[in-house]
């Protein structure tokens, strides 16, 4: 064969290649372009379809969506919802990561064990007792239900990522601060903490991201106007629901859905998509 | 580590109880009731009585419980296929094209927003004068164009569709991150010539991906079983026709819109004997892996 087919080949083989990447690529991207290129569109001009960016962009449907349809109050909910659950979610599990991995005591493997298995449960197969107990005590419609149930489910996997990471630290850290008589709190605070830093941080951002994507346990515990989710507000405003067929605003706020998110993922992309594969898809 | 077991446990407590507290009332609380319910008649405000099996006789007679699990097993085709093309994806990105930083960014896009935020950009690109059948008019493909959600015939396999879009980028992902650690030089003469490459990849290094392949299986059952409720709620609720209840949505239309809280308990303990087995296989290949 000679170096000449045999470079030909090699150029289509790798002219294949690229063309199945673009086509994935492009597949890909698509959604969000188009769901872009439809939020700057005015309603009037809209009539079924936008495929090319409009030259007259507007940022009308913005301004309507968060002022008009509750965007703004949403967002805070949103906002709210998932710093609470993820910060009661570290906070909880780096307390516990600590005494799991610093103490030896009676039935710690079983609640170890217990506690990081429950990240196989699934919200929906608790949501029925879960709102029963709620309403019960009289939470439902109240901040604390959100924040504790979202909360509660994050945590086997807050637990899970950052057992894993303090069981890692050097134990010798640690016995040298007991010698020099450091309380096993001063050890917390001062050795066990400032090392985790890294795993605090994706613990909180993922916890944060699954808070504000879930779209269950907000819907269910805050049924309220006033406790409306982003991603509630979606569910009930989508097309069919409460009739609103106005695709350039419903894309505005979409868009407003996953800005912060995409912003998260910029700034903190390597140390994100590491705790995410560790996670899971969920 | 000194000290009677007694008095290091009453010091450890003060550091783990808190979390299990969250965690028991949370998850292991309603665990329990969820079973207990189950074997009753409860309404969401009536405690009702002991009826023994009756919820699950009722399930398993019901025609709408079947069309769910049916509609589960068909979002589950989800798992093998976008196990297939993400391998394949992995395969040309791992030879090193170029751009292929690039590539792998714009391929990720669909794991980052909510399921609930891509649903509501399906529903405007599949709509019956959306962008879709737009697109297939315009290469001349007319007789392709079709209200995919809203005919019963192609409405789980629409919802299906989606849920592939949003699978296949994690898990290139997952498979990229794994062949970062086999030994490079393994495929460096491979990846020379194209043959020899699709060869050697397939053949050596896909079956050095087992262990996350398998783990990308569990996810994805563990996501077909149970975090399909976001898809259905908003892509079509359950409609036309009934046509696309899953188990979960089918759930949550017996508890909030009927009320009837022992049926919806009963559909919970089939999804939570779903997760406990895959949890459980996961274990198994855990153990099996390390002792192997």
């Amino acid at each position: 064969m000679s170096r000449g087919r045999h470079g030909a080949r090699r150029a289509l083989a790798a002219l294949g290649d690229h063309a199945i990447l673009v086509a994935a690529a492009l597949l890909s991207a698509l959604p969000l372009y188009l769901m872009l290129v439809a939020s700057f569109q005015r309603s009037s001009d809209f009539d079924g379809v936008a495929l090319l960016p409009t030259l007259e962009p507007t940022f009308d449907n913005y301004s309507t969506v968060w002022g008009e349809f509750g965007f703004d109050r949403m967002f805070v909910n949103s906002v709210v919802l998932s710093m609470s659950a993820a910060l009661i979610a570290t906070v909880l599990a780096a307390g516990a990561a600590y005494g799991f991995t610093r103490f030896r005591f009676a039935g710690r493997g079983v609640l170890l064990g217990g506690l990081i298995g429950m990240m196989a449960i699934p919200a929906i197969v608790v949501i029925v007792p879960l709102f029963i107990v709620m309403s019960d005590l009289g939470l439902v419609n109240q901040h604390a239900s959100g924040i504790v149930a979202e909360a509660g489910i994050q945590l086997p996997f807050a637990v899970f990522l950052l057992y894993s990471y303090m069981n890692d630290l050097p134990v010798e850290l640690f016995e040298a601060a007991e010698v020099d008589g450091a309380s096993r709190w001063r050890q917390f605070v001062e050795i066990a903490l400032p090392l985790s830093r890294p795993a605090l941080a994706t613990t909180f951002v993922i916890s944060a991201i699954y808070a504000w994507n879930d779209l269950l346990i907000p819907l269910v515990l805050w049924q309220t106007e006033q406790l409306t989710t982003l991603m509630v507000g979606l569910a009930t405003l989508g097309p069919g629901r409460t009739g609103v067929r106005d695709i350039p605003l419903l894309m505005a706020g979409v868009t407003i859905s996953i800005l912060p998110l995409a912003i998260a993922f910029l700034l903190g992309r390597r140390g994100l998509v590491r705790g995410l594969v560790e996670g899971g898809d969920r | 580590m000194s000290g009677v077991p007694a008095l290091r446990a009453a010091r450890a407590y003060p550091w783990v109880l808190p979390a299990l507290g969250v965690v028991g009332f949370v998850l292991a609380y309603p665990i329990v009731k969820v079973v207990q319910y189950s074997f009753t008649d409860r309404t969401t405000f009536l405690d009702g009585s002991f009826v023994g099996l009756d919820n699950y006789s009722e399930l398993l007679r019901d025609e709408i419980f079947w069309r769910a699990f049916e509609n589960n097993l068909i979002l589950l085709l989800s798992v093998p296929l976008s196990i297939v093309i993400a391998l394949a994806i992995t395969g040309i990105l791992y030879r090193g094209v170029r751009g292929s930083r690039l590539y792998e960014l714009l391929i990720f896009i669909p794991f980052l927003p909510a399921v609930a935020s891509i649903a509501v950009v399906f529903l405007y690109l599949l709509a019956s004068d959306g962008p879709v059948n737009e697109m297939l008019r315009g290469v001349g493909a007319d007789s392709l164009a079709h209200p995919w959600l809203t005919d019963e015939r192609t409405a789980i396999w629409a919802v299906l569709g989606v849920v592939l879009w949003k699978r296949v980028g994690f898990t290139v992902l997952l498979f990229m991150a794994r062949m970062a650690s086999l030994d490079r030089t393994l495929f460096d003469a491979a990846a020379v010539d194209g043959a020899r490459w699709t060869r050697t990849y397939w053949q050596v290094a896909v079956p050095q991906l087992r262990s996350i392949i398998q783990f990308a299986a569990v996810i994805g059952f563990i996501e077909a079983f149970s975090w399909t409720f976001a898809y259905i709620v908003i892509l079509t609720r359950g409609g036309p026709d009934r046509s696309t209840f899953t188990l979960e949505y089918f759930l949550y239309r017996l508890q909030f819109d009927e009320q009837l809280v022992g049926l919806a308990s009963a559909v919970a303990v089939v999804l939570l004997v779903a997760a406990v087995a895959v949890a459980a296989y996961r274990i198994w290949l855990a153990r099996r892996e390390t002792f192997a």
